[in-house]
């Protein structure tokens, strides 16, 4: 598979972000077929500096969708494949004894996959929480300490998470700490018959090698870009509101909440509200951060955020259907 | 736009397309901010702040008038079904108005506190036409100048052309509060046809006030009643003998027990009725009396016949026993005499005298002294009672009248009832001919009224509500012994110069029929406060010119020569002329006085004066 390394233009005009996304989202789509909302919910967090959670069963083309993703953009890819014996090292890098110049024996830092770009940690809950807990300080940081040093990590950096949500057993769920360092946890739905007929055409018939779209530092450019979107009084409020309404305590919450939540959103996921709300208003071609693209957002930047309690788990409450509540209960702002 | 209009935009907002409806003429003002980078949205939404501003004042003018239309609702039903009385306070006109006014207070103070700003005037915008707060944030951005601001301000200009923005507020009432405030409505017409029980209440009591008032007068009429010597009086006590004593117990009782004023008033009508028919038999035992005594005015029975005209009962008693004592010192002429006049006097006495009379003139006849003066002696029983219920004529008529005074009381307490509708019945029409509770005192015979219309209907025509003076009867005198001035202001038989048995002239009129004397009874009558019962329109004299008729007025009797005619109404006796020119300039005067206290028209006004200038004549 060729890729094409022209950059692109460096205009980082607020309309480029449209056209950037645009044309990542026609990229992407000539490898993985269907998955738009999951194509387009990630390109939000990646605009807007977070990592994705990407959830579903196996074979819906979420590895695909990284690499994808990796190919448009001209960034440096590892993929880490979590095991249970995945060590913290082996993501993060170790010293390792080599000899210098003059031949002596020195310690030397064998940096990680974790020091890439774009980081596809594959089904990060097989590994131990150890190993798990290894990606916090990457994830939040953007650094990585080992020994008695703190390295930065490449700019951009991404982590794209997956995990299956079957086979259950012998897996580490994720600690609440590291979902919620998670921008967006997406769910990637099962395709439809439609969408099945345009695999098995790609599977017959591979597409041409991915365009790049742009690069790294554009990338970090239409980011800042996206940071300078303006969100009205109305829109913040409104996105305050929501995640305070997630909270059992709060007097405009919904049933649902007083009844199987045990802790609601943190600070984080207002952060992730409303900065994927201005990303996704440049993506739609506005330039005003609106009360829809917070209620659109609402899900994936929240949903792994919310903690259920056992009676929730018992009966099957999913978070979605508790945000999806406590919006409804809401109302219009 | 209505509601379902507002819904069905939203729905196509969330699917993202533009309302393509909903574009309308350009206004004049976003053209003229399309050129320049600055975007005043403040100005541009302005018609949408003005909607948005009368749909609070509609609304809240409709919540309002549904709030008052309950609280009034309430008030009615609470002063309908229980009478309005401590501890509440005030009225419920006051407590209706202070609702009113803590309503208005209320309505304006919410109005005040959110009156449409800005802000929600641009916020609305957004809503209804999918803008997705592109207008609010450039009305909150608006002093910024970077590149993504400016962006976002031209973006929302674009946006914002081509909309109609009076679209933004809603125009019209929803239905509900609409049909609340209709229900409301009918809520409070429900109420008001609630029986009015405060009202009852208070006629109720006016009423009960109004009989026991009437009572109390008639107690104090009883009382005041002339007693036979050695009766204590007392107001419980009644000389038994009196029938006029006994029919005024009778009406005092019935009036203590009334249950309406309805029933007052019958009961009031009643003892009328049989005091006028005390009257009548008391008039035809004096004529009877008048009779004998002419027809012993002469030789031994002389002074018989003068204490028969005295009406002293105790003299003609004695008068009777002497003449008896001294049949056994008569001559045979003498008791011829005698006989011949009891005889007389037998033809017209009453019934009840006749065969005692008769008796008396045969055994003298027979020189049967002991069988005459046994005769004379019952006859002198019989004589008494004739003559108590000749004397009592005098007194029914006084009290005729002051009955008559008690009921025409009574009846205009209950016209001035404004929801007695029992009573409206009572009250007199204002075209009806004069309605007069004439109790004329019979002296010389009934009254003769003449063809003045339907006088007639008016002497004796018994109303309940106002009574208006049958001045026409001129005739017809009221209350005491012919000396009434029959016009009155409402207030009947206002008698000048009434006097309990008081014998004076005996008010006789003429009226002479002429066609410039309508209405001849009427006139006066007005009386009720409210000008009801005004009645005393009296019938247009039907009088024929040149036609001359003779109008007696029954009187005390008289002395003095008299002349007997016979009347339509039967035989009657004429009275002095004298007595009759000084009592119908006391009419006359009466009338012209009272003239002044009704409002009759001008045209008969004038036609009274005229009547009573024509009879002084």
């Amino acid at each position: 598979m060729s890729v094409d390394l022209t950059p692109t233009t460096d205009d980082t005009s607020p309309e480029q972000v449209k056209a950037i996304g645009e044309q990542l989202h026609a990229a992407i789509s000539q490898a993985v077929v269907g998955q738009a909302d999951v194509i387009q919910q990630t390109l939000v967090a990646l605009l807007a500096g977070g990592h994705v959670l990407l959830e579903g069963v196996p074979g819906l083309g979420k590895t695909l969708l990284v690499r994808s993703l990796a190919q448009t953009l001209q960034l440096r890819f590892s993929r880490i494949q979590f095991t249970p014996d995945l060590m913290p090292a082996d993501c993060t890098g170790t010293n390792i004894i080599g000899e210098d110049e003059l031949g002596g024996r020195t310690f030397r830092f064998q940096p990680g996959p974790l020091f890439a770009n774009l980081v596809l940690a594959d089904e990060i809950n097989r590994a131990t929480p150890k190993t798990q807990s290894a990606l916090l300080e990457a994830m939040q940081e953007h650094t990585i300490t080992v020994g008695q040093s703190t390295r930065e990590l490449p700019q951009p950096f991404f982590v794209l998470a997956t995990q299956n949500p079957l086979e259950m057993e012998g897996t580490y769920p994720l600690p609440e700490a590291q979902l919620d360092r998670f921008f967006f946890k997406v769910l990637v739905p099962f395709p439809d018959a439609g969408v099945l007929h345009g695999i098995l055409q790609r599977t017959i018939q591979p597409p041409d090698a991915l365009s790049v779209v742009t690069d790294g530092p554009h990338l970090l450019a239409l980011r800042a870009v996206a940071r300078t979107v303006p969100v009205a009084s109305n829109v913040a409020d409104y996105a305050v509101a929501l995640i305070l309404a997630t909270h059992p305590a709060n007097a405009r919450n919904g049933s649902l909440v007083r009844r199987y939540v045990r802790a609601g959103v943190s600070p984080r996921g207002l952060q992730a509200l409303v900065t994927g709300a201005q990303v996704r208003a440049l993506l739609d071609g506005r330039f005003n951060a609106s009360t829809d693209d917070i209620r659109d957002l609402a899900l994936p930047a929240l949903r792994h955020r919310l903690l259920l309690n056992f009676e929730a788990l018992a009966e099957g409450v999913s978070t979605d259907a508790v945000i999806t509540e406590t919006i409804e209960t809401l109302g219009n702002p | 736009m209505t509601h379902a209009g507002h819904d069905g935009m939203l729905q196509r907002c969330r699917t993202g397309r533009f309302p393509a409806h909903g574009l309308a003429v350009v206004m004049s003002m976003v053209t003229a901010n399309l050129s320049g980078s600055s975007l005043d949205v403040d100005f541009m939404v302005r018609p949408v702040r003005r909607a948005l501003a009368r749909d609070l004042m509609l609304r809240s003018s409709a919540r309002a008038l549904l709030a008052f239309l309950l609280g009034v609702a309430v008030i009615v039903a609470v002063a309908r079904l229980s009478p309005w009385q401590p501890p509440l306070p005030g009225t419920p006109l006051g407590w209706t108005l202070a609702y009113l006014a803590a309503v208005v207070v209320c309505t304006a103070a919410k109005v005040a506190s959110t009156w449409p700003s800005a802000i929600s005037a641009i916020r609305r915008t957004d809503q209804v036409f999918c803008l997705k707060d592109r207008l609010i944030t450039a009305y909150e951005f608006r002093g910024a100048t970077s590149e993504i601001h400016e962006l976002q301000r031209a973006e929302a200009q674009r946006c914002l052309g081509g909309t109609n923005l009076a679209e933004a507020a809603r125009m019209r009432l929803p239905l509900i509060e609409a049909t609340l405030v209709v229900i409301s409505g009918l809520l409070v017409a429900g109420a008001f046809w609630l029986p009015n029980t405060h009202a009852t209440s208070h006629d109720a009591s006016a009423d009960t006030s109004a009989i026991r008032h009437a009572a109390a007068t008639t107690s104090q009429v009883l009382k005041n009643l002339p007693r036979p010597a050695g009766q204590k009086a007392g107001p419980s006590e009644a000389p038994t003998a009196d029938p006029v004593a006994q029919i005024l117990a009778g009406l005092q009782k019935q009036l203590a027990s009334a249950p309406s004023t309805t029933a007052a008033l019958k009961s009031l009508s009643s003892a009328q009725s049989q005091l006028q028919n005390l009257q009548a038999s008391g008039q035809a035992a004096s004529a009877a009396l008048q009779a004998m005594s002419q027809a012993l005015s002469s030789g031994p029975t002389k002074p018989l016949a003068q204490a028969l005209q005295s009406g002293n009962i105790a003299a003609t008693q004695k008068a009777a026993q002497g003449l008896a004592s001294q049949l056994a010192k008569m001559s045979a002429a003498q008791r011829a005499d005698v006989a011949s006049a009891l005889e007389r006097a037998a033809n017209n006495a009453p019934s009840s005298l006749t065969q005692d009379l008769r008796q008396a003139a045969f055994s003298l006849s027979d020189d049967d002294l002991r069988a005459a003066s046994q005769a004379l002696a019952s006859a002198a029983k019989q004589l008494a009672q004739q003559e108590t219920q000749a004397n009592s004529r005098a007194e029914a008529s006084r009290i005729a009248s002051q009955v008559q005074q008690i009921q025409s009381d009574l009846a205009n307490s209950v016209t001035a009832s404004p929801s007695n509708n029992d009573n409206k019945a009572l009250s007199t029409p204002q075209n009806q001919p004069a309605v007069a509770q004439s109790a004329g005192t019979p002296g010389a015979g009934p009254t003769q009224i003449g063809q003045a219309g339907q006088q007639a209907q008016a002497a004796g025509t018994e109303t309940n509500g106002q009574q208006s003076a049958a001045v026409a009867s001129a005739a017809s005198a009221q209350g005491t012994a012919g000396a009434s001035a029959a016009t009155s202001n409402g207030a009947t038989g206002a008698s000048a110069s009434s006097k309990a048995g008081a014998s004076s002239p005996s008010s006789a009129s003429q009226s002479r029929g002429s066609s410039a004397v309508p209405g001849a009874g009427a006139g006066k009558s007005n009386a009720n406060q409210n000008g009801r019962g005004s009645g005393a329109t009296g019938s247009s004299g039907s009088g024929e010119k040149g036609q001359q008729q003779t109008v007696f007025v029954p009187s005390t009797r008289l002395s003095g020569p008299g002349v007997t005619q016979t009347g339509p109404l039967g035989s009657v006796v004429a009275v002095g002329s004298p007595a009759y020119k000084q009592l119908i300039a006391r009419y006359g005067a009466a009338a012209t006085a009272g003239l002044g206290n009704i409002a009759l028209p001008p045209s008969l006004q004038a036609a009274v004066k005229r009547y009573f200038n024509d009879l002084q004549r």
